[in-house]
């Protein structure tokens, strides 16, 4: 006999099937002499337990039986653990979404920074002239992608310029 | 069972190592593959240099769209590793030398020394592809082109 049909015969001893199941079980039983004495022994066993089940009675009431033991309960639970317990429940309920934002946030900078949408950044420089003679001038280019720092020297180039406004003055 | 106390440890972890993870990988240093070339331009069909060739066709070709000099003859060129937050020297010519340092950013600044002496210093991103050029006049309407670009 399987294990459904030693269910099946313990539903029917407890009553638990509808009429039509336990007439059905009914029906197989009476060919079945395995499942018969499995219901012979599955009703003593019942029948022994219900009779000889020891029935305690309270001396107060349900309700009043159970709150006595949940002020015991709490009466064991130190004080200062109750309170660190709801200060932690009630800072539970930020720490998810805080969290979540902050993750969110940081992986929103990574791609950014990752992505290249931070461009007008990476196209800034800084230039600094070490030398009191050199002076410097600098450009990009786009189209080459390039960028280009001219150096110059300031001696010559002022040298030059005068040069110049010379000749213009002598021309006029 | 799971106590307030072990949950709120467990969830601590996990945040710490979230956001270490995060820090590492936005922290996270790289060594720099460096090119650094010297480079002359010219308007002459030859170099007086018989060890000076051409450089290479693309090169050339961005430098003839930015500036006016038909001619550029590659002088040196050196590859160089600069490692995470260092600095390395590059000796370009008897001249000239540029000291380049990874910097965070990632960054790079390159420094130009000319005769032993600061000339200037840049600092800024380079990304792949992209060439950092010092440039300055030269003798006879010619110049003289350190070319920087990451490898």
């Amino acid at each position: 006999m399987n294990q459904d049909r030693e269910l099946q015969i313990q539903a029917f001893l407890d009553g638990e099937l509808s009429g039509r199941q336990a007439r059905k079980v009914e029906q197989w039983l009476a060919g079945d002499s395995e499942a018969q004495a499995l219901l012979r022994e599955l009703r003593a066993t019942k029948s022994a337990l219900g009779g000889n089940e020891p029935q305690l009675t309270l001396p107060e009431t349900r309700e009043f039986y159970w709150s006595k033991i949940q002020r015991q309960i709490e009466a064991a639970v130190p004080e200062h653990e109750a309170a660190q317990a709801s200060l932690w429940l009630s800072w539970r309920r930020y720490l998810g979404p805080v969290t979540a934002v902050a993750a969110v946030a940081m992986l929103a900078l990574f791609s950014i920074k990752e992505m290249g949408f931070d461009e007008a950044d990476r196209h800034l420089a800084e230039i600094e002239n070490l030398s009191e003679h050199a002076s410097s001038l600098s450009f990009r280019s786009q189209s080459e992608n390039m960028f280009v720092v001219w150096v110059y020297n300031k001696d010559q180039q002022q040298s030059e310029e005068e040069a110049d406004f010379a000749d213009e003055a002598v021309i006029q | 069972m799971t106590t307030p106390r072990s949950l709120h440890t467990g969830l601590l972890r996990w945040c710490l190592l979230l956001l270490f993870w995060l820090a590492a990988v936005e922290l996270r240093a790289e060594d720099l593959n460096i090119e650094a070339q010297l480079i002359w331009g010219t308007n002459a069909e030859k170099s007086p240099d018989a060890s000076h060739k051409p450089v290479d066709k693309p090169t050339a070709d961005k430098l003839k769209n930015v500036f006016k000099w038909k001619n550029y003859f590659l002088v040196k060129n050196v590859n160089v590793v600069v490692p995470s937050r260092s600095t390395k020297q590059i000796q370009l010519s008897k001249q000239c030398a540029v000291e380049i340092t990874e910097l965070p950013g990632p960054k790079v600044e390159v420094k130009l020394i000319g005769d032993h002496n600061p000339v200037m210093r840049g600092v800024k991103s380079l990304s792949k592809g992209e060439s950092f050029v010092i440039a300055g006049d030269d003798k006879n309407e010619t110049a003289w082109f350190v070319v920087i670009k990451q490898n």
